[in-house]
């Protein structure tokens, strides 16, 4: 497993700039920039946990990507060019066209909270939003913290299970049902489980003075300024040119508009992690020692 | 085991029923509509499609849309078809738009709760194009009703207009509170 800690060690407010970007910039619905979006994501995430995990997870959300197109192709019925009618309303071109970016879109914003989670730990969270409200910082650390604990718990009470013989039975439908018992079990209980943890820190008095000092290892530093100005520099250009990206669908698709240099600072913004890693790694590369 | 084949044939069971009420058409084959032929003694009604309304206020509408907008405001223009027992207005408008090879989209009557299908657009030009206040109506000769499309039945001379209105019919001479 591969590990890089460049863009994760980076102050937490340039973490939170940087995918407030993201999300606005994915927002065009543009077929290429969505496609970049999803490209940056997978080569970050590939760096963070590994390739073998990205493609297992690629399985996984190519169902949804397919469920996806499947479903708003049959409901959206706009566009000029049909390809066939099911049930007496069209199957158009452009809204398959549509659903399929739309698709990439659901996948990019995804790996991209899924690199988040890995990289923005709950100290993080709690750094930037205690200043606000305290509850609100512990709210959002524990809804973050719900769905790992969530899959370790299942992970646990599965071996446990599996050990016991829980599942020893010819059955397929009796599995599934089994399965479906314990997932419902860890769900409730790892609710529980939060909320008590909550319970027990405002039984400490978290969140009850504003006294309370708050001790974090977040300064600003030079890299911090570099990639800021190089993040601004970026999504400066593509407010710049915001009118090549903008896209339509209906009636008819646009015509192709974006040029060159538009395309490149889409796909260097969202390549920008990972740029920061390799720059990092070939870097400490050659300052090690070959004596 | 047992359990395992009743599940599967329950199963089979949904994909069967989802099938059966599956049509697949081709484009040729769905635009292949018979129109009755005129005859001295069939009864008729007249037809209209209009987007004026669209086209005089067209700075509010999508740049997009712009070139599916006739400079006239006729998308379809007055033609006379034979009447079918029991038609409403859908069937009309549906028949027409199929023979003329006119884009359409509704929504289903079993989809809303007036128990009435709702066209949502016609020759690419959809309801909120032109503002929060606009979609498509019909009067059936000068009036407009206060039923859906598929709940009014035609006669005899009935004359149809569909006419895209910009203001909630208030543009199109439709005034609710008179």
């Amino acid at each position: 497993m591969a590990t890089v800690h460049a863009f994760r060690t980076l102050h937490p407010i340039i973490l939170v700039l940087y995918v407030l970007g993201v999300s606005g910039i994915i927002f065009f619905i543009n077929p290429v920039v969505s496609f970049f979006a999803l490209m940056g994501a997978s080569v970050y995430f590939s760096l963070l946990v590994g390739l073998p995990k990205l493609l297992r997870e690629y399985g996984f959300y190519l169902w949804v990507g397919i469920w996806m197109i499947l479903s708003y192709s049959m409901f959206t019925h706009n566009g000029k060019t049909p390809l066939f009618f099911l049930n007496d309303q069209a199957i158009t071109y452009e809204a398959t066209y549509k659903s399929i970016v739309l698709a990439v879109v659901v996948l990019a914003v995804s790996f991209w909270l899924k690199c988040y989670s890995l990289i923005f730990t709950s100290d993080k969270v709690l750094f930037l939003l205690t200043k606000l409200s305290t509850r609100l910082g512990l709210l959002c650390t524990l809804s973050i913290r719900f769905i790992p604990l969530c899959k370790a718990e299942f992970k646990a009470k599965q071996r446990v299970l599996k050990a016991n013989g829980y599942y020893q039975t010819t059955s397929y439908t009796d599995r599934v049902v089994r399965w479906l018992k314990v997932y419902w079990y860890v769900i409730t209980y790892t609710f529980e489980h939060v909320f008590l943890t909550s319970a027990i820190m405002r039984s400490k008095g978290y969140g009850y003075t504003k006294k309370r000092s708050h001790f974090h290892l977040f300064t600003f530093h030079k890299k911090d300024g570099w990639f800021l100005l190089s993040m601004l520099a970026l999504s400066g250009c593509i407010v710049l040119w915001h009118q090549q990206y903008l896209f339509y669908y209906y009636p008819a698709i646009k015509p192709w508009a974006m040029t060159w240099y538009g395309a490149t600072v889409v796909a260097l913004y969202f390549l920008l992690p990972s740029l920061y890693e390799a720059k990092e790694v070939t870097q400490w590369h050659y300052l090690q020692s070959k004596m | 085991m047992r359990k395992d084949f009743v599940v599967l044939g329950f199963i089979g069971l949904i994909i069967a029923f989802l099938i059966s009420g599956t049509k697949i058409q081709s484009v040729e084959e769905y635009y292949l509509t018979h129109v009755d032929d005129i005859t001295p003694d069939a009864e008729t009604v007249t037809l209209t499609i209009l987007n004026d309304r669209a086209y005089a206020e067209r700075d509010k509408i999508p740049p997009e849309i712009h070139p599916y907008l006739t400079a006239d405001g006729v998308v379809l223009g007055k033609t006379t078809y034979v009447l079918r027992d029991g038609d409403t207005v859908f069937d009309v408008l549906n028949r027409a738009t199929r023979h003329e090879r006119i884009q359409m989209e509704y929504q289903g009557a079993d989809l809303n709760i007036y128990n009435s299908i709702y066209i949502q657009g016609i020759n690419y030009l959809y309801e909120f194009a032109c503002g929060s206040l606009s979609g498509w109506m019909y009067s059936v000769n000068g009036e407009f009703p206060t039923k859906g499309v598929s709940q009014y039945a035609v006669k005899n001379g009935d004359d149809i207009i569909f006419r895209y209105t910009c203001n909630l019919g208030k543009d199109i001479g439709h005034d609710e509170f008179e």
